[in-house]
């Protein structure tokens, strides 16, 4: 038998971050127990989480660029994936782990009381410390092998921070989610191929051949994937050294922040069913 | 909103608490989308109109059976969960003891484990790494403290988490039945730090079915039943009011002829009683137990062969002890002691099955299995396995 809370008294739509506030030591302290679980202590286990990444750029520059020849009006190729892929791990493993973080975490949340958004966002925020290594690795470079971006590169902060907060958001959202449905998590698995295809990690939008002949395909597949315009965007100012038009921008500092103040007011509102249904 | 309450006070009005028990066990999206059909759902009041108030420095214990609403006022107080109906207001820092050692990571040392559950409790790093020594040593692990707690026993785990839970230095202490594990050395000082914290002006609220437990901590208590309030005041009379209240609770059930068992016969209760004499599902290794069978017989029964038996969480049979030629007087609840000096199990969940045959072993007269499911805990890491092994080394 399954047992479901019923609702008590109304909590505001908006969230509360005050009730953060004293927290900041426990955020850390998840944050540095999820690094440590995640790289079992050793140097190396932060080497294999750069070491899968490149070694995948290597295998789709050989096949899209050198024998395919499929890439060959997007300079700097290796590149060009090795940023799509280093922003898609980011996004996805964030993702992936935060949704199934509540539930992994049940006895803490069945016992004691701290604001539970926490635990997701720890596991959002531990995978940041790959995806910063791999930037601090890639940008130098990058601005060896393409100097003019040197003016841009700066703004793939504010960009980064926009893709952390969607990232933040979905799995606030999901973890919620997988709390209601213990099979979220394995659909989770399931979307995630076909989304990183869909995704433009190792073509680009604007350089499909038949991309011009259904320019409204294309705009789907550009705003209606939350993660395109982070890619993109990311991409213009590290690889192009052009900053996106407005509707690009607006959409990483709208899209990101919003889905993460919604998920956050989930995770709040449904406090007191998390702890009955888990 | 109602008027503030001090630190250490909690004040509730009217609380009520609903819970919805779905009856299908659709926990799937799949099966939801699929299926389409709503489940059905029957409502639980697990709380109904309770009024508490509780002053700082006070200790109030809360009894009743299982099901009667402790658990769930506990984590109300804890703000685990909120009230349907009614307010309740709690002042101050509470720190909970409801599960300890909740949030261990069993591949983290004992001391990195002490800053991961002291985070959680909400206290500063500073302030942890200037009372570190204190709770290793207070949970007596200066050996073993940079040892990851996976290798400990589940008695070093207890020590553990009880001295940060009591490091908390909270306003509000709510323990849930987490006394009744460890050595009797090891309870006598969380005894007296509770003590020490209740004299220090600390408000208690402690939650048992080991009624005296809650006569030595409590100064006042209130027993629930089916979510309500039945009794309130001192806590010995409410124990003893919930002592009588059970016993004819026996006497109704025992009249109904309900419980495991044919119509002529049947296990009314099985316990287990600890060395110091209380009732408990949780002892330590080598604690000495008797196991207590109740039984009951409308026209009585001569020569009943009664067979205790152990099994383990997979279910499988670890040894069963037979004793013949019982003789229970007609409607007579009757009471039957197997004594262990220490029982053979060193750490585990365990399952006790009672079985009552006719003489001639004919007829199987009463079954009651899993009548009680008892936790064993190790008293120290040398050994693994669930069975006690017992020996003494002699070294070169």
């Amino acid at each position: 038998m399954a047992v479901e809370a019923v609702a008590p008294r109304g909590t505001p739509l908006l969230p509360s971050f005050t009730r953060l506030s004293g927290y900041r030591e426990l955020l850390w302290t998840l944050i540095r127990r999820e690094i440590r679980v995640r790289y079992k202590g050793s140097a190396l286990g932060l080497v294999w989480s750069l070491v899968y990444p490149l070694s995948m750029m290597l295998v789709y520059t050989l096949l899209f660029s050198v024998l395919w020849k499929a890439a060959r009006n997007i300079p700097h190729y290796p590149l060009f994936v090795l940023v799509g892929l280093a922003t898609w791990g980011f996004f996805q493993a964030s993702v992936q782990l935060g949704s199934g973080s509540l539930l992994a975490n049940a006895d803490l949340i069945k016992k004691v009381w701290f604001p539970r958004e926490l635990i997701p966002a720890a596991s959002v925020l531990a995978q940041t410390t790959s995806a910063l290594v791999m930037f601090a690795i890639l940008i130098p470079i990058n601005i060896a092998f393409v100097p003019e971006t040197a003016r841009t590169v700066p703004l793939v902060i504010p960009f980064f921070a926009g893709l952390l907060c969607l990232a933040l958001g979905l799995a606030w959202l999901l973890s919620v989610a997988n709390v209601f449905y213990r099979d979220v998590e394995h659909l989770l698995a399931v979307i995630f191929l076909p989304w990183f295809f869909l995704t433009p990690i190792l073509y680009g939008l604007d350089q499909l051949p038949a991309g011009s002949a259904h320019p409204w395909l294309i705009d789907i597949l550009r705003y209606g994937n939350p993660v395109t315009p982070y890619v993109e965007g990311i991409r213009a100012v590290l690889l192009q050294a052009t900053v996106p038009g407005p509707g690009v921008l607006l959409y990483i500092f709208l899209v990101g922040p919003g889905l993460a103040v919604l998920g956050l007011s989930v995770v709040q509102r449904n406090e007191d069913s998390l702890a009955v249904e888990l | 909103m109602g008027v503030a309450v001090a630190d250490g006070e909690i004040r509730g009005r009217g609380i009520g608490r609903l819970f919805k028990i779905r009856l299908s066990q659709s926990r799937s999206l799949k099966e939801t989308i699929l299926r389409r059909d709503l489940p059905q759902t029957r409502e639980l009041w697990a709380l109904r109109d309770v009024d508490l108030d509780v002053h700082p420095g006070e200790a109030l214990g809360i009894v009743g059976q299982n099901g009667s609403g402790k658990s769930t006022l506990l984590k109300l107080i804890a703000g685990i969960f909120a009230p349907s109906l009614g307010e309740l207001e709690v002042g101050g820092r509470v720190g909970s003891l409801i599960e300890i050692g909740a949030g261990f990571h069993p591949d983290f040392t004992g001391v990195e484990n002490v800053y991961l559950n002291a985070a959680i409790y909400g206290l500063k790093r500073r302030y942890v790494d200037e009372h570190l020594d204190e709770i290793i040593g207070f949970a007596e692990l200066e050996d073993f403290a940079d040892v990851p707690v996976r290798t400990y026993s589940s008695g070093m785990y207890m020590r553990l988490g009880f001295s940060v839970a009591m490091h908390v230095n909270p306003d509000v202490l709510l323990l849930d039945e987490v006394l009744a594990v460890g050595d009797e050395a090891f309870q006598q000082k969380c005894f007296g730090r509770i003590a020490d914290f209740k004299r220090a002006g600390g408000t208690i609220v402690f939650v048992s079915h080991d009624p005296s437990a809650v006569e030595r901590v409590c100064d006042r208590a209130v027993l629930l039943e089916h979510g309500r309030v039945v009794e309130e005041g001192a806590a010995v009379e409410v124990v003893s009011a919930y002592h009588r209240r059970l016993v004819n609770r026996a006497t109704d059930t025992a009249a109904r002829k309900d419980g495991a068992g044919s119509e002529l016969l049947r296990v009314h209760e099985v316990r287990a009683i600890a060395g110091d004499g209380t009732a408990r599902d949780r002892v330590t290794e080598g604690e000495p137990v008797t196991i207590e069978v109740w039984l009951y017989a409308e026209e009585g029964a001569e020569g009943a062969r009664v067979t205790v038996g152990f099994r383990d969480t997979a279910g499988q049979p670890l040894g069963s002890q037979t004793v013949e030629g019982v003789r229970l007087r007609p409607a007579r609840l009757e009471l039957l002691r197997l004594r262990f000096p220490g029982l053979p199990m060193r750490e585990g969940r365990f399952f006790v099955d009672v079985i009552v045959n006719s003489e001639d072993l004919d007829a199987e007269l009463a079954r009651d299995e899993r009548a009680l499911e008892l936790s064993v805990f190790s008293r120290d890491s040398a050994g693994s396995g669930p069975i006690r092994l017992g020996g003494s080394w002699e070294l070169p």
